[in-house]
C-alpha cells in the first residue's frame, strides 16, 4: 500500500517535473474581466468559479467579457488590453516565503496616464481584485490571478 | 526606428479601425503631429502591401477549376474503416503533444522501477510523504494577502474579499463614484 | 440577387450540393490564402481547404444560426493548417530535404510578352521568398492573427470568434506579430 502511493506522488511529480521542465522559471497570470451591472438577473456561466465572491460585490448582474492567461518570467512586465482602451501591467517581482509580490498598474486613456499602481504580496496561489471603472452600461471588475510553480 | 512607445499600440489599433469616439479622435490628432507614429503607420501600410501582393500572387497561380471535383470526391468517397479513423485520430492527437508519447512513457516506467526496487530497501515512506503535507502554521501566517503600497490618481476604497481574502481596490469613477 | 451565406447554409443542411457549391466558389480563394499563409505550401494548401470544406459540409447540421459562417470556416481551416502543419514538423528530415530541393529546381515559366522585366520578376521573386521566410519565423497562432487581419480583413471581434481567443490576445498577437515582421522585413518596409 505504502509502494502503490509512493508509486502515485513519484508519478505526479514526474508529470509535474515534465511540465516545469517545458514552462520554465514562469508565473502563470491570469486576468478576467467582469462586467456587472443591475440591468438584469443574469449570470454568466464561465464565472462560476467567481460566483461566491462575486456575490459580495452587491450587482445583479455578471458578464465574462474578456478572459487571458499568460506565462511570465520573474521581472517580466506583461500588458494586458482591457475593454475602453484601458491596459493593465503585471509584473511578478519574487517569491518570498510562500508569498507572491507583484505589481500591478492600471493605465486608462490616450496619453495613457497611470490610474492605479500598487505592489502587493499574495499567498500563492493568489488574486487580486480591481474594480471600479465605468464601462458601457456597467462596471468593470477585473480579477488578477496568479500562481508560480514553487 | 524611433518609436514612441505611449501611443504605438493605440496608433496600431486606429490603423486597424478598432478606435472609436473621443479617443479615435485624440489618437488622430497626436499621430498627425508625431513623426515616429507616422512612419510606424506607414510601415504597417508597407507591411500590408507585401503581404497581400506576396499572398495574392501565389493564389493567381492555382488552378481552381477542379477544386470543386475534389471536394466532391472527398465527400463521394466510402468512409473510413473504424480502425484506420482511429489511426488518423491517433496520429492528429499525438502530432499535439509537445515533449511526445514516448519520452512520458519512458519517465513513468523508469519512476516505477526505481519504486519497486525502493520498496525492497527500508525507505522511510511516511516522513517522506509528510514533508509534503503543508504546515498549518504556516498557512495562517501567510493565507492574508498585503497591500504594501498603493498609488491612485483618484479615490480608492480597500477591503478584503471575504469568501477568498482577495483584496479588493476599487477606484472611484468620477460618472458613478459609488462603492458596492 | 446573391444569395446569403445563412440562405445557402440552411439549403446545405437540406442537403442542397448545389448550393453548398456556391458557398464553396464564394469562399475558396480567401479559404486557400488562409492555408497558404499558414503553410506556405500551394499542394498543402489546397488539400487543407479542401478537407475543410469537406468537413464544413458533414457538419453543417452543427452550425447555428446566430454564428457567423465565415468566421466557423475559417477556425476550422486554421486548426486544420495547424495540424498539417505538426504533422509536417515531425516528418523525417530526409523526406523534407528532398521536396525543398524539390521547389528551388522548379524553374518558373518566364511569361511571353514584351512588358515582363527579368529584373523585376527576380527582384519580386527574391521578395517572395523573404516575405514567406519571415512569415514561417512566427508561431501559428501569430501567422493565424495577422493573416487573417492583413489578408482577409477581419475585425479584432472576428478574429477572436475565429481562434477561440480574447480580443485582448488577438491585439497583443497582433502586435507582437508584426513587431517581427517589421524587424526581419526591414529593408522591405
Amino acid at each position: 500500500m505504502r509502494t502503490h502511493r509512493l508509486a502515485l506522488l513519484c508519478l505526479m511529480g514526474t508529470l509535474t517535473w515534465v511540465l516545469q521542465a517545458a514552462a520554465g522559471d514562469m508565473v502563470e497570470v491570469r486576468i478576467d474581466t467582469v462586467l456587472a451591472t443591475n440591468a438584469s438577473q443574469d449570470f454568466d456561466n464561465r464565472l462560476g468559479d467567481m460566483r461566491r465572491q462575486l456575490s459580495a460585490f452587491r450587482f445583479s448582474s455578471y458578464r465574462l467579457v474578456q478572459e487571458e492567461r499568460r506565462q511570465v518570467g520573474w521581472g517580466k512586465q506583461a500588458d494586458f488590453f482591457l475593454p475602453g482602451g484601458r491596459f493593465l501591467q503585471v509584473v511578478p517581482k519574487e517569491y518570498v516565503n510562500e508569498q507572491i509580490a507583484l505589481q500591478v498598474m492600471l493605465l486608462e486613456g490616450s496619453t495613457p496616464t497611470s490610474l492605479m499602481s500598487t505592489q502587493v504580496r499574495m499567498p500563492n496561489p493568489g488574486s487580486l481584485f480591481i474594480g471600479g471603472r465605468s464601462h458601457q452600461e456597467g462596471t468593470l471588475i477585473i480579477r488578477i490571478g496568479v500562481a508560480a510553480e514553487e | 526606428m524611433v518609436n514612441c512607445p505611449r501611443y504605438e499600440r493605440l496608433a496600431a489599433l486606429l490603423y486597424d479601425g478598432e478606435l472609436h469616439g473621443p479617443l479615435r479622435r485624440e489618437v488622430r490628432a497626436h499621430v498627425a503631429g508625431c513623426v515616429a507614429c507616422t512612419r510606424w503607420l506607414a510601415a504597417l501600410d508597407r507591411l500590408h502591401e507585401v503581404l497581400l501582393q506576396e499572398v495574392d500572387s501565389q493564389i493567381e497561380r492555382i488552378d481552381f477549376s477542379h477544386f470543386w471535383e475534389q471536394i466532391e470526391g472527398k465527400l463521394s468517397a466510402p468512409p473510413l474503416p473504424w480502425f484506420v479513423r482511429f489511426r488518423l485520430q491517433w496520429a492528429r492527437w499525438q502530432a499535439r503533444q509537445p515533449l511526445g508519447i514516448p519520452l512520458g512513457a519512458a519517465a513513468a516506467a523508469l519512476l516505477l522501477a526505481a519504486l519497486l526496487s525502493l520498496s525492497y530497501l527500508d525507505f522511510p515512506v511516511d516522513s517522506f510523504l509528510s514533508s509534503f503535507r503543508p504546515n498549518p502554521s504556516r498557512l495562517a501566517t501567510y493565507s492574508q494577502a498585503q497591500i504594501e503600497s498603493l498609488s491612485a490618481a483618484t479615490t480608492v476604497a480597500l477591503w478584503n474579499e471575504p469568501i477568498s481574502n482577495a483584496p479588493v481596490i476599487w477606484i472611484e469613477d468620477d460618472r458613478d463614484g459609488a462603492v458596492p | 440577387m446573391e444569395a446569403s451565406d445563412w440562405e445557402l447554409v440552411k439549403r446545405c443542411k437540406e442537403g442542397d450540393r448545389q448550393a453548398f457549391r456556391e458557398l464553396v466558389e464564394r469562399y475558396q480563394r480567401k479559404v486557400v490564402a488562409v492555408a497558404y499563409g499558414m503553410l506556405h505550401d500551394r499542394e498543402d494548401a489546397l488539400e487543407v481547404s479542401q478537407e475543410a470544406f469537406a468537413k464544413v459540409f458533414t457538419s453543417i447540421h452543427q452550425f447555428k444560426e446566430e454564428a457567423s459562417f465565415y468566421t466557423w470556416l475559417y477556425r476550422i481551416v486554421v486548426n486544420l493548417a495547424i495540424d498539417r502543419q505538426r504533422q509536417k514538423s515531425r516528418q523525417p528530415q530526409l523526406e523534407r530535404e528532398d521536396q525543398e530541393e524539390e521547389e528551388s529546381n522548379r524553374v518558373e515559366a518566364i511569361p511571353d510578352t514584351p512588358e515582363a522585366d527579368p529584373y523585376e520578376q527576380t527582384k519580386d521573386r527574391e521578395l517572395g521568398e523573404r516575405i514567406r521566410a519571415a512569415i514561417a519565423e512566427l508561431t501559428p497562432a501569430h501567422k493565424a492573427v495577422i493573416l487573417l487581419r492583413i489578408v482577409e480583413g477581419l475585425s479584432y471581434e472576428e478574429i477572436s470568434e475565429v481562434l477561440q481567443c480574447s480580443r485582448g490576445t488577438v491585439m497583443s498577437r497582433l502586435h507582437y506579430a508584426r513587431k517581427r515582421l517589421q524587424a526581419l522585413l526591414r529593408s522591405e518596409l
